[in-house]
């Protein structure tokens, strides 16, 4: 019996070949696959192909089950940068694989742990909407984090 | 903008000598960005908490100075980890007393919004004794009303009494505690989704008699070195892991009676009081499932029963009974595939006839580890137990399942190289057979010596190792 392939398809609407019995260590994935036998192409509206490639190459690995833990670490440290492990973590959330997003909220934790706030801020891309008052009153509140 | 602000937050960074990195400069770091995109704006709250969650508490509520948005983000983070290392980071700081942390914590918790899965704590030593156990007290209160699901409690300090209040923790899955006073007023029985239950050094009180409590779910329960437990009256008929270690007055028959069980580790012959009539042999036939068990040497002693149902709390030394050791079990252990047999002395001759009989009905048993201890009284004993090596009918199975040996503590006796012999020699599928020394000169002597051994197994590799000096 011929291993059976599943489709799936990216944001920008390119697409991707994947065995089944690979596809379904995605949880979401499995629950698709159960409930309408997943015929045609599954599409995933929220990962853009970049990071779907990645979740592909995750799938597909070949790893024993004893190796698994240390293959995933590696797996996340050599994608380094924070704004492709965001999205390869929000990807692993949607589609529901556990160890793929432990590991890469894992590392985003720890690259900003040793970031000053301003690091975090660039990191994320966030915009300081707070007066100079404002951050003294929390600082004065949470003396003991600051 | 941005910059003027970058120079406010590293004025007060170095007032506050928290954001020990600063001097290194801000924009060290240069990240791929996506073009005109507030990133965080896309990412749900779900996984900044999910990120934030995995840093250390301190980090996670700094976040809410970053924007506005990000002020009350950390307040729904699901994990909380108050351990040690949190106790030494406020210790360090010094500006908030010895026993701060509690008070933080308490602070935390109080601007905490939603339900928590998991939640440690740990009481750092405390100074004022009763003032700052009841700050403890209104932490456990304020978790309690967080429907945990996972509850670890280290202490620093001798005991701490655990309020009623806990009893709410209904939704409690797993909890580990350490140093603490189990009231009566404590219900057990209000933990029925409890699966993995963890208790080291608890005291469950003098003067109380627990009615039996069932914890339905429980599948793991490891108690060490806990005081009183014969209040602790449990029935965990789903229970797959057991370990016990020195605690007085453990019910074990009771605890023993799991039709499930795959794993134990016991040690046994401090435990018994009272009414127990335990031996090994009763151990064993009970123990259906077995697969992995590991127990003292001394407590291999087949042919001991100890009793003490005649006897007050007056007797400190249990009292044994001599039983005839069989050779063979009413029913072989077919399910057991390791066993750890700890401090094993050899040359006690009711140990290695135990450890033998062990041996004798495992027939599927594939990894044998032991720690062997000196005897007490060299020559006669090792005269003894060495003849009984060497007699033909000693083992007179073939231990074909065994793969892996491992002899730690080894000392080069008569009777441990005679043990040795007799496993390479019963071992048809003996792989590896590893013996730790501490001993040079042991190590190259007993090389020299084990190798001539005959070999059952034609492919068994045997390796000395010798630690090296700290």
């Amino acid at each position: 019996m011929s291993k059976k392939t599943l489709t799936l398809m990216s944001k920008d609407k390119q697409l991707f070949n994947i065995e089944e019995h690979l596809a379904v260590q995605s949880v979401t994935i499995r629950n698709m696959v159960k409930e309408d036998g997943a015929s045609s192409v599954i599409p995933l509206p929220r990962v853009d192909s970049e990071t779907l490639a990645l979740v592909i190459e995750y799938l597909n690995r070949q790893q024993a089950p004893e190796e698994d833990e240390d293959y995933v670490k590696k797996f996340v440290d050599e994608r380094g940068e924070i704004p492709t492990l965001l999205e390869l973590a929000q990807a692993a959330l949607d589609l529901d694989i556990k160890k793929l997003m432990d590991a890469a909220c894992m590392k985003v934790a720890d690259l900003i742990k040793d970031f000053t706030l301003e690091e975090v801020r660039e990191a994320l891309r966030i915009e300081n909407d707070r007066t100079p008052e404002e951050e003294k009153a929390i600082r004065d509140e949470f003396q003991w984090a600051f | 903008m941005i910059l003027s602000h970058t120079f406010s937050v590293t004025v007060d960074a170095i007032m506050h000598g928290g954001l020990t990195r600063f001097m290194e400069g801000n924009h060290k770091r240069r990240f791929r960005t996506v073009a005109g995109m507030d990133r965080m704006s896309n990412l749900p709250q779900h996984l900044i908490g999910l990120i934030l969650e995995r840093l250390p508490i301190q980090d996670a509520v700094r976040t809410s100075i970053l924007s506005k948005t990000w002020r009350y983000i950390w307040t729904t983070m699901t994990l909380l980890v108050f351990d040690k290392k949190f106790s030494q980071y406020t210790e360090i700081s010094k500006t908030f007393g010895c026993d701060g942390s509690i008070r933080i914590i308490n602070h935390v918790l109080i601007l905490h919004n939603g339900p928590i899965s998991k939640f440690s704590l740990h009481i750092p030593l405390i100074y004022g004794y009763s003032t700052s156990f009841h700050e403890v007290d209104q932490t456990m209160l304020l978790i309690s009303r967080k429907s945990v699901q996972e509850l670890a409690l280290t202490n620093s300090n001798r005991c701490y009494e655990l309020p009623s209040c806990v009893s709410s923790c209904s939704e409690l899955r797993k909890l580990e505690l350490e140093k603490c006073i189990f009231k009566p007023l404590l219900k057990f029985e209000v933990f029925s989704n409890l699966e993995d239950l963890r208790l080291n050094m608890i005291d469950f009180g003098q003067y109380s008699c627990g009615s039996l409590v069932t914890l339905p779910k429980l599948r793991k329960l490891v108690l060490e070195e806990c005081k009183n437990v014969y209040n602790f009256n449990i029935k965990a008929s789903q229970l797959i892991g057991l370990v016990v270690l020195p605690c007085h007055d453990a019910m074990l028959s009771r605890l023993l009676d799991s039709p499930h069980l795959i794993l134990v580790s016991l040690c046994m012959l401090r435990d018994f009081v009272r009414v127990e009539r335990i031996n090994l042999t009763w151990l064993l036939s009970n123990l259906s499932k077995i697969n992995n068990l590991s127990m003292d040497g001394n407590d291999t002693k087949f042919n001991v029963i100890y009793n003490l149902g005649s006897f007050s709390n007056e007797a400190l030394f249990p009292f044994p009974f001599l039983d005839e050791l069989p050779k063979w079990l009413p029913r072989p252990v077919d399910s057991l595939r390791l066993l750890r047999l700890r401090s094993c002395q050899l040359s006690d001759l009711d140990q290695l006839d135990g450890a033998l009989c062990l041996l004798r009905n495992s027939p599927n048993l594939e990894t044998l580890y032991m720690s062997l201890r000196k005897p007490l009284h060299y020559d006669v004993e090792e005269k003894i137990a060495s003849d009984h090596l060497e007699s033909p009918d000693c083992l007179d199975q073939t231990l074909n399942r065994l793969r892996i040996v491992k002899i730690l503590t080894f000392d080069g006796s008569r009777s441990s190289l005679l043990f040795i012999k007799l496993l390479l020699a019963h071992s048809p599928s003996l792989k590896k057979l590893t013996i730790h020394t501490s001993r040079t000169s042991v190590a190259y002597e007993s090389l020299n010596i084990v190798m001539r051994f005959p070999q059952a197994s034609p492919k068994a590799k045997l390796s000395f190792f010798i630690p090296k000096p700290n």
